[in-house]
């Protein structure tokens, strides 16, 4: 019986391929390393919902106490406190909801921006969503005429920022 | 008499050779080009400009140090006074430290801003918007 004997060249060929899949599969990895570390984004939604929210506070009251204007007709709220109406338009990025109580009867809801993040902000409490919109809520007791309201404060941000061409 | 097998045995080696050189030198030119690090900070001063003017009320003036990112204007022959633009109509900041183009954030506020820049301090002036 005739026993044929292997030789090692047909292994040497096979393992060569298997080498540059293996090369294929680090470099891979390490180019998939870099590109997921240089395109990380840093977030700063929560901030300028905060911003807003406390920039509002500050704008409709005093010490804990609410100012006389915001109770006026014909009260503009962009207008009072330095607000781009532009910003708050349709398509916008940013929202907020202003809402004043007198035990439990709604005095004041002053609302704009992209309502669709209201709803995202009440997912967002209980689902982690990395694109959805980052939400600041804020409870306030405040005095009005010896009277003691409170103000509800929802404000959301859902900016992402962008790439420009030139820089001018 | 000779045989080919020494023939086949070196070109199979060089071709082995110059196929891990290409693999090698590929990946250290994307990691090189990759390595650039400006792009990082065309984001976070862009957003800590647009935060800080939302933040700031009127007629203030806020200074930021910006010497961390000179060199990386210099580097791309980049005057530091081009590296910040501020476009009041859509109130956005924009920050660019290559010739190629920037990063751009917008703010909320309804202020009138100018930016200037002395040696490695750059001023937000930030004034009441004219109403029309």
């Amino acid at each position: 019986m005739k026993i044929k004997k292997l030789n090692k060249k047909g292994g040497e060929k096979l393992l060569s391929v298997w080498w540059f899949f293996v090369l294929a599969v680090i470099g891979g990895g390490i180019s998939l390393g870099v590109m997921i570390y240089y395109t990380a984004d840093v977030n700063t939604n929560s901030i300028e919902a905060d911003v807003l929210s406390n920039r509002i506070i500050n704008c409709i009251s005093d010490n804990g106490i609410l100012k006389n204007e915001i109770f006026e007709t014909g009260f503009d709220i962009f207008n009072f406190c330095n607000l781009d109406k532009k910003m708050f338009e349709r398509g916008s990025f940013i929202y907020f909801n202003v809402s004043i109580f007198d035990q439990g009867d709604t005095v004041l809801n002053i609302s704009a921006g992209d309502y669709s993040i209201e709803g995202d902000c009440r997912v967002s409490k209980k689902v982690y969503g990395k694109y959805f919109p980052k939400c600041s809520e804020k409870i306030r007791n405040l005095i009005y005429k010896d009277k003691i309201l409170k103000l509800a404060i929802l404000t959301g941000s859902n900016q992402k920022g962008g790439r420009i061409p030139i820089v001018k | 008499m000779v045989n080919k097998k020494g023939d086949t045995v070196v070109i199979e080696t060089f071709v082995f050779i110059v196929f891990n050189l290409i693999f090698f030198f590929g990946m250290l030119v994307f990691v090189y080009t990759s390595g650039d690090q400006s792009f990082i900070y065309e984001q976070s001063y862009a957003k800590q400009i647009a935060l800080l003017i939302d933040n700031a009320k009127p007629d203030t003036i806020v200074m930021v140090n910006v010497k961390d990112i000179k060199e990386f204007a210099e580097k791309n022959n980049k005057n530091l006074a081009e590296v910040f633009a501020i476009d009041n109509s859509i109130n956005q900041v924009k920050v660019g430290l290559k010739k190629t183009g920037g990063y751009s954030y917008q703010y909320f506020s309804n202020y009138d801003v100018e930016l200037k820049v002395n040696e490695d301090w750059l001023s937000i002036i930030i004034k009441n918007r004219i109403k029309s």
